[in-house]
């Protein structure tokens, strides 16, 4: 079984200068020339030839892109040529509803979720498809800011420092399990993994939050329905803080220390006490943008007493069958490499769950180790087991690794790449954590910022230093530090700039976003949704539902550019994995004229309402499921 | 041809500083010194007034 697990990304950007309607909006009227790329670095390792690459178009391999590709072609020039050429084919989409809910003709959707531009990605099926939808979102948040107005600044990160989180989630498609298996094999394989894993998907912060102590914030989120805020952690309340708890420690360490019978309590407190006295230094950088903000370990909800397990389990598919892992622990990665690694190694630890060889560690706190890990300046990344023994971070993950080695080497060149990086990552980390620079967010900036801080000989909470640190999340590829630094060379690429502009306005051809993508373009649809779509032909509405993410494919459905709406229907009759049905009288015309005017199936408001993991949320609906068979398994590489 | 390993020994690769590959011509991690003749350039982009004091967003999701 080679690794293939439908997997995509949904973003919040941060926004400045405008809001976010606004942006969402000027998606359907982009009209302006949208500025030029600057030409980047295509230092693209050859590891990654023949990784995922199902995104399609006319580009044939990478190896055959960079052996065409002539030194010119990442010219200047060339490159307003190119990206105006997409900014032209953006204005001509031609979206007329859906003023802040869009489908997009790649199968992405674009939409405002609590007054953020939020994109979430087509589904694709390997992490490095992942990657090219994934950055082909910022580009497209980036030029609808450019044609909502001047001024207005997109941000991929996740917090301000001043309290507020805003989520880069994680979606995986998994088999079906039900809520013992879901406690027993899902959690217990996930939790260590997800605490640990910010070690290279970390994105990296300047300072601290943490939830109010006011009941009326943090914890318990506020009356007023609005999502919990959490305050700036200061240096001095940091340090307060932990005067506090070394305090404390001694004076348990006294107790301990003459009562023999507990010798095994006492050397744990000890070893605390030895990373707590190791720990505080005056500028204080963390790995992960999201940390501070997880404050239970499993739950439903996102905007308040963050879980750093979600049981948000919609699948948007056969809910028979499947189910969906909602990942909301993770950062949102400026690094290509980090995307490509954060979604890899959590899908092989999915194979692992699923075949029921994950490793087993119970952390005596997870919650606490998530954040300790985070500011954790000393770089040991200690992690306290409930059995009383002490391991770290980087011990649980090459538990993982060894795990899925064991298991999965050799299966396909996309696990074996994704096992080796993995495997050198941790040995970078284990060994100088600055030698990943480039390649995962933390540590590229840090570099970055303890450079610039020597180099202007200030702090890292000096002002200028700060704004750096957000300016490196602006996903404006002219001002932007990130970019500023690919473009000079030091971010390793692992896809390129061709697949980036291709995946805009082109779907994934190896997944249902195929189809939907290319739903799109019939002024016949409407209601377009993860699952399905609305299409009115010959004065019928028929329903389409697509509960199979491995059918509607390319491969499948051969090509449906240019087919009219009566040849498009018929092309996708009777296919596997796609229903079709005809809607009752009384729903007839219901669509018609709210193309792509989806109902929103992923309410942000409360997530309380959503159905607890077992229950099966459409399977009442009736559609009707297939299998893909194994020819379909195989992908749609052209 | 320099041996390196983790404080676990789980990992080992040959890796030679002078190609920056190791034996399987996996390129090693870039430089921190890379990044030093690019700092003019960096450093020109970085904002000099408050905006990251000013930086306030709606918490999301």
């Amino acid at each position: 079984m080679a690794l293939k697990r439908i997997m995509g990304t949904e973003t919040e950007y941060g926004i400045t200068g405008g809001d976010a309607s606004s942006v969402v909006s000027a998606y359907k009227n982009g009209k302006k020339e949208h500025a030029n790329l600057a030409e980047t670095n295509q230092s693209i390792l050859p590891e990654y030839e023949d990784v995922g690459g199902h995104i399609g178009g006319d580009y044939g391999s990478l190896a055959e892109q960079l052996e065409a590709a002539s030194p010119n072609i990442f010219s200047h020039t060339n490159w307003i040529n190119r990206i105006g050429a997409a900014a032209r084919s953006f204005s001509r989409l031609g979206f007329t509803h859906g003023l802040s809910d869009n489908t997009l003709p790649n199968g992405a959707r674009f939409y405002v979720d609590m007054g953020h531009p939020e994109y979430s990605t087509p589904e694709t099926s390997n992490p490095r498809d992942l990657v090219i939808v994934d950055k082909a979102g910022e580009r497209i948040v980036d030029m609808a800011a450019r044609s909502a107005g001047k001024g207005i600044k997109i941000w991929k990160n996740n917090s301000d420092g001043q309290g507020s989180s805003y989520g880069c989630h994680e979606n995986y498609l998994m088999k079906r399990m039900g809520s013992e298996d879901f406690s027993t094999k899902l959690v217990r394989g996930l939790m260590p993994f997800f605490v640990t894993r910010q070690l290279f998907s970390g994105s990296g912060k300047i300072g601290m939050e943490e939830p109010s102590s006011l009941p009326w914030h943090g914890e318990l989120g506020n009356f007023s329905g609005q999502p919990s805020t959490t305050k700036p952690y200061t240096q001095e309340v940091f340090e307060r803080n932990r005067d506090r708890v070394i305090n404390g420690l001694e004076t348990l360490d006294n107790f301990l220390a003459n009562r023999p019978d507990f010798k095994q309590a006492a050397d744990a407190v000890r070893e605390i006490l030895k990373s707590c006295n190791d720990t505080g230094e005056p500028e204080f950088f963390q790995l992960s943008q999201r940390g501070d903000f997880f404050e239970t370990e499993i739950g439903l909800q996102t905007t308040s007493n963050r879980p750093i397990i979600n049981t948000r389990d919609e699948p948007h598919a056969d809910s028979s069958k499947y189910m969906r892992l909602h990942v909301i622990c993770g950062d949102a990665n400026m690094c290509e490499f980090a995307t490509y690694l954060k979604a890899g190694t959590t899908a092989l630890v999915l194979d692992l769950i699923e075949d029921g060889i994950a490793p087993n560690f119970d952390i005596l706190n997870p919650v606490n180790s998530i954040k300790s890990i985070s500011r954790d300046q000393t770089r040991r990344w200690p992690v306290w087991l409930k059995d009383g023994k002490t391991t770290s971070a980087i011990e649980i993950q090459l538990a993982y690794l060894n795990a899925a080695k064991k298991a999965y080497a050799g299966r396909d060149k996309t696990t074996d790449n994704i096992l080796l990086n993995w495997g050198n990552t941790l040995e970078a980390l284990a060994t100088d954590p600055m030698q990943l620079s480039g390649k995962i967010d933390w540590v590229t900036k840090l570099n970055l910022l303890a450079r610039l801080a020597s180099r202007n000989q200030v702090t890292l909470t000096h002002q200028t230093i700060k704004n750096a640190a957000l300016q490196y999340h602006d996903v404006d590829q002219t001002q932007g530090l990130f970019y500023a630094l690919q473009k000079r060379g030091a971010i390793d690429r692992i896809v390129t700039d061709a697949e980036i502009e291709h995946a805009i306005t082109n779907p994934p051809i190896d997944t249902r976003a195929y189809l939907r993508g290319k739903a799109t373009a019939h002024d016949e649809t409407s209601g377009i949704d993860w699952g399905g779509f609305d299409i009115r032909v010959a004065g019928k509405n028929h329903t389409v539902r697509l509960d199979e993410p491995f059918c509607g494919t390319k491969a499948q459905l051969g090509d449906l550019d240019g087919l009219s709406s009566e040849e498009f229907l018929q092309r996708i009759t009777s296919q596997d994995g796609i229903s079709l049905s005809k809607k009752s009288s009384f729903m007839q015309g219901f669509g018609k004229g709210k193309r792509n005017k989806r109902k929103k199936s992923i309410g942000p408001i409360n997530p309380q309402t959503f159905p607890p993991i077992n229950q099966t949320p459409s399977s009442s609906l009736g559609y009707t499921h297939l299998l893909p068979n194994d020819d379909d398994m195989k992908g749609g590489k052209e | 041809m320099a041996e390196r390993e983790t404080e676990g020994g789980q990992l080992r690769r040959n890796f030679d500083p002078t190609t920056n590959k190791d034996s399987r011509g996996y390129e090693g991690p870039r430089k921190m010194a890379d990044m030093d003749g690019i700092l003019d350039d960096i450093d020109a982009l970085v904002h000099k007034g408050s905006l990251a004091d000013s930086y306030k967003q709606t918490g999301g999701q």
